[in-house]
């Protein structure tokens, strides 16, 4: 029988490749996801696959699929999710609820599907990826930091859950982090401007730089050790101090 | 003078409210209970329609219900939708359709009324709190406060609604993007 594997939402994206490549130097068996199917890091054992984690009958499809090739997983790591640039008065509905049913739902979808087959893990562990903008005041980005903030509530409530069944439940909440989907969130700025966004973010880090992704890995890859065996229900800031100077 | 509308649907936290404010000098609207029905908050319309006429409000208060049905399972889709409709998308409702009539220098509360505790509900209490965090952002720029209330620091609906009256009130004029309570709720 093979190994456990450990299961990697996003795995397209900055944070979440580079949780993968981490993941997979540490010898561990991936499962990776995206809503296309993401490269598996060059040597790793695994499996991708594409999902769109907010509908449930391709959730269920991916993991009929998984289920025929893993038969236990000990982690999970939910990374996808998705912005919106939009006010309050200006959001669409649809766009408002695409927001929740990606970035918490699916969150809570996937670990809904990953339960079955983490009963036999030995160290089995979930790890929600929130945002230090979970707790920001934001006129252009209301919905994100709403979600965000509802990814800590998601895993307020699994950790209560999942406690008893000893399955450890973490968020990691990172601030800036040098992926395209920060570079996204400038898109609509010149060059120049876009720049010095990034510099003035920098400098509200007290490490006074932005995180590379594999910073944000080499946390996760610890929360997933069995090093971290009796952290449970708390939410890590992996963010350069950025919360200690709001 | 004050005047704070109360918008959400009927419950026990609602009318506590009501009758809190009452007790204080000044107005207080209900709006459309009836538009507000947490299983079909996509009734957008409907919410619109409620504030129609409502004029200048000094304040605005969101209540918000998660109506679990016992059919679903904890970590369901339909749980999941019942739980984030009913929570978090009545409050962004009420924001949207209320949240332009109140004049500068008032205050927005979101409330989720006391409920389940499961992942789903506990997600949209999150939910609701972020809301409340970024939406102070945008209301900030017209002089409008937007706090939450957690319900879970009494079981009393009477202290509940206290402390919404308290962040309504002009004694809280320096806080926005706070919270009280913990957000997380017994299982009862």
């Amino acid at each position: 029988m093979a190994s456990a594997a450990t299961v990697v939402t996003g795995a397209a994206g900055g944070i979440g490749s580079a949780i993968a490549a981490r993941l997979a130097g540490a010898g561990r068996r991936l499962v990776l996801i995206d809503r296309r199917p993401p490269e598996l890091p060059a040597g790793a054992d695994g499996i991708s696959l594409a999902c769109d984690i907010a509908d449930p009958a391709s959730v269920a499809a991916a993991f009929q699929h998984i289920g025929l090739r893993v038969q236990c997983i000990d982690g999970l790591v939910n990374v996808a999710g998705r912005n919106l640039t939009a006010s309050i008065e200006d959001m669409q509905v649809a766009d408002w609820h695409a927001m929740l049913d990606v970035n918490v739902g699916g969150m809570l979808a996937i670990a809904d599907a990953v339960l079955p087959l983490m009963d036999t893990a030995a160290n089995p562990v979930i790890v929600n990826m929130a945002s230090v903008a979970g707790y920001m005041a934001s006129a252009d980005h209301p919905a994100y930091v709403a979600t965000k903030a509802g990814v800590e509530g998601l895993s307020q409530g699994l950790s209560h859950l999942l406690g008893p069944r000893g399955i450890r439940v973490h968020t990691v909440a990172p601030g800036w982090v040098d992926t395209g989907f920060t570079h996204a969130a400038t898109a609509s700025l010149s060059a120049a401007e876009a720049e010095a966004l990034l510099s003035r973010a920098a400098n509200q880090h007290l490490l006074r730089r932005i995180a590379r992704p594999d910073e944000i890995a080499d946390v996760v890859l610890w929360l997933l050790s069995p090093k971290a065996r009796y952290l449970h229900g708390t939410t890590l800031f992996v963010d350069g101090g950025l919360m200690r100077v709001h | 003078m004050s005047r704070i509308a109360v918008f959400g649907p009927a419950s026990e936290l609602t009318e506590a409210i009501i009758d809190c404010l009452s007790r204080q000098d000044g107005q207080v609207v209900r709006v459309a209970t009836a538009a507000v029905n947490p299983l079909a908050p996509a009734n957008e319309d409907a919410i619109a329609a409620a504030f129609d006429g409502l004029g200048a409000i000094t304040g605005l208060v969101c209540v918000t219900l998660d109506p679990r049905s016992t059919a679903t399972g904890p970590l369901s889709w339909a749980r999941w939708t019942e739980a984030s409709r009913g929570i978090a998308t009545i409050a962004l409702l009420g924001l949207r359709h209320g949240g332009p009539l109140v004049q500068p220098g008032g205050a927005i509360v979101l409330v989720a009324a006391p409920g389940p505790s499961d992942p789903a509900s506990e997600a949209a209490h999150g939910i609701l709190l972020g809301l409340s965090r970024g939406a102070s952002g945008g209301f900030a720029a017209r002089g409008i406060r937007v706090n939450r209330v957690a319900t879970d620091f009494t079981r009393n609906a009477a202290d509940q609604a206290e402390a919404v009256a308290f962040l309504v009130s002009d004694a809280a004029r320096f806080v926005t993007g706070a919270d009280i309570g913990r957000g997380r709720q017994e299982e009862r």
